[in-house]
């Protein structure tokens, strides 16, 4: 699987002390694209949540951007965004892969296999109010989705999260489908059917 | 449980199962000391195919092992099989026939070129097996109604022990070859895993005969909605039943109404059979309901583990977990629950009968 973050800020108008107060947007864009680029990821986006306006989504397309990944990693953001100021995140965070097994008018059910422990799975019902309207049209049997929940603290605030966010389409290239051609090609003529006597 | 291996002239039949979320298998020692595995399950902790692990426990060599049958084509039903064919070296691969297998791999390779994207993978345990095959430059061998699978005589005595597809039909591989066109339109190209119910109509139901002695294995087929599949056919078609009725019947699909057929219990086995079922507590199968309907048929009704899901998450931060009930309602673990039901018979003895013990989470249900 490919690196990839999403990155979050969250900046409350009563609390003018988010990281767009040490850098302007377009700097801290740039400051993305050059950290991705640096580590190798394959996309990246930041939102910038304001009380007063929508979520405003900044996707960093890069050339090689195939899938979208929804990780929220503060301690990326600190090391992406060098502060004189001390950390002022500590972390839990938890997430899951999940696959659409059903969907229901209001609800939908998935497996979910948890991503730090890697045994057992389990099943859970969401309700489609917590999919944004931009994943809603992935939302079918079979969807794949991450679903991450955190809790950290920001000068002394608590703050909960929980978000979902699906699988984009995955692109087979002309290449890949040839490829997968040529395979399958390949592996049946190497193939013998025996009979039993 | 018996931990240690059948004797020569012993036969058994193994029903194994992991509460549903991880797979059932079923093993069959026939001969003198030939092993079958039917399908694969996992223990998700240590990620080890079952099968190998109860074989290493009785101290049978793998090498024994002659047949490793898959009666599904998708991941959830045989996970972990091609750990097993790829440890049995001298087992051949046995699968549903598939008319345009080529035209199959193809989906397989799609799915592959997609797991390497990011997907979930629907079909890597087949395609593994496939490639094992090739890779060994073996045969492969295919299941279809009434077709012989498997054949071994016992010497001196002449005992000859066969084993037969019941499943799937004539009509059901025909459509088949129409469906995965359209499992390549819907799935092949896209991000969705497979999420397919209809492999179970192209599930391998098996018929083991040795002397009178018979024993089905119900894999998860379905009765079908006519004559031309599923049980349906079978009671109404089938070349290899006998008037010889079955003793052991793994009852299908986790013993769902979808698979009960009365007419099987009628006409193929015996009133009074030894019955076994591995419990799908994901989709509380089977219900209470169809318990006591399999209670009609016999007082010797098995279970592997209890139809119960547990009602709560994994273990993990109270603070992460508190969170994560807010977002998703009734997030609950699907539970490992090992269970064995064991059967063994001395078969060069005409008065013998099946011996059956139980070990782990399996039971026999209590009328």
């Amino acid at each position: 699987m490919g690196n990839s973050t999403v990155l979050t800020n969250t900046t409350r108008s009563s609390n003018r002390e988010g990281l767009n107060d040490s850098l302007a947007l377009p700097q801290m864009k740039q400051q993305l694209i050059n950290n991705v680029v640096a580590r190798n990821l394959k996309y990246a986006s930041f939102y910038s949540l304001n009380e007063n306006s929508n979520s405003q989504k900044n996707n960093l397309n890069l050339p090689e951007t195939e899938y979208f990944i929804h990780h929220f990693d503060i301690k990326f953001l600190n090391e992406l965004i060098p502060s004189s100021r001390p950390k002022r995140y500590s972390r839990k965070t938890q997430s899951w892969k999940g696959i659409v097994t059903e969907v229901n008018e209001d609800s939908f059910s998935a497996r979910l296999y948890d991503q730090t422990q890697n045994d057992t799975y389990e099943i859970g019902d969401f309700e489609i109010r917590v999919v944004s309207p931009e994943d809603k049209e992935y939302l079918k049997i079979g969807g794949i989705f991450y679903w991450s929940v955190g809790h950290f603290m920001e000068n002394g605030t608590s703050i909960n999260k929980s978000e979902i966010r699906f699988q984009r389409l995955i692109l087979l290239t002309e290449e890949d489908i040839n490829s997968a051609i040529n395979e399958s090609s390949t592996l049946f003529g190497q193939l013998k059917e025996g009979v039993i006597e | 449980m018996n931990k240690f291996p059948p004797l020569p002239y012993e036969a058994e039949v193994t029903l194994l199962g992991t509460g549903g979320g991880y797979g059932e298998s079923v093993l069959l020692k026939v001969g003198i000391d030939e092993w079958i595995i039917i399908d694969s399950c996992i223990d998700p902790y240590t990620k080890k195919p079952l099968p190998l692990q109860y074989l290493e426990e009785l101290g049978v060599p793998l090498e024994k092992v002659r047949l490793v049958i898959c009666t599904h084509w998708h991941n959830d039903h045989i996970i972990g099989i091609s750990q097993i064919l790829a440890s049995c070296l001298n087992a051949k691969f046995v699968f549903s026939r598939i008319t345009d297998l080529k035209k199959f791999l193809y989906l397989c390779g799609l799915d592959s070129q997609k797991t390497s994207k990011g997907s979930v993978t629907s079909t890597e345990e087949f395609l593994n097996c496939i490639k094992i095959v090739a890779g060994r430059r073996d045969y492969f061998f295919t299941a279809e109604a009434d077709k012989k699978i498997y054949r071994s005589i016992v010497r001196p005595i002449n005992l000859e022990f066969e084993l037969y597809a019941l499943s799937p039909s004539p009509k059901v591989i025909e459509d088949f070859t129409g469906e995965i066109s359209t499992l390549i339109t819907e799935y092949g190209q896209r991000n969705n895993a497979i999420i397919n119910k209809s492999p179970n109509d192209k599930s391998v139901a098996l018929l083991l005969k040795f002397g009178n002695t018979r024993v089905i294995l119900g894999a998860d087929l379905e009765i079908g909605r006519d004559e031309n599949e599923g049980w349906r056919h079978i009671v109404i078609n089938s070349l290899v039943c006998d008037d010889h009725r079955s003793s052991i019947f793994k009852i299908p699909h986790h013993g769902s109404e979808n698979g009960y057929l009365q007419e099987v219990f009628m006409n193929l086995i015996n009133e009074d059979g030894i019955l076994k079922i591995a419990p799908f507590a994901r989709h509380n199968l089977p219900t209470d309901n169809m318990i006591d309907v399999f209670s009609t048929h016999s007082n010797h009704l098995y279970l592997t583990s209890k139809n119960s899901i547990s009602q709560k998450p994994k273990n993990r931060d109270k603070g992460i977990a508190k969170i994560a009930e807010l977002a998703c309602k009734n997030l609950r673990e699907v539970k490992f629950s090992y269970g064995v039901i064991q059967s063994r018979i001395q078969y060069t003895n005409n008065l013998a009968s099946w011996v059956t013990l139980t070990h782990g989470a399996a039971f026999q249900y209590a009328v």
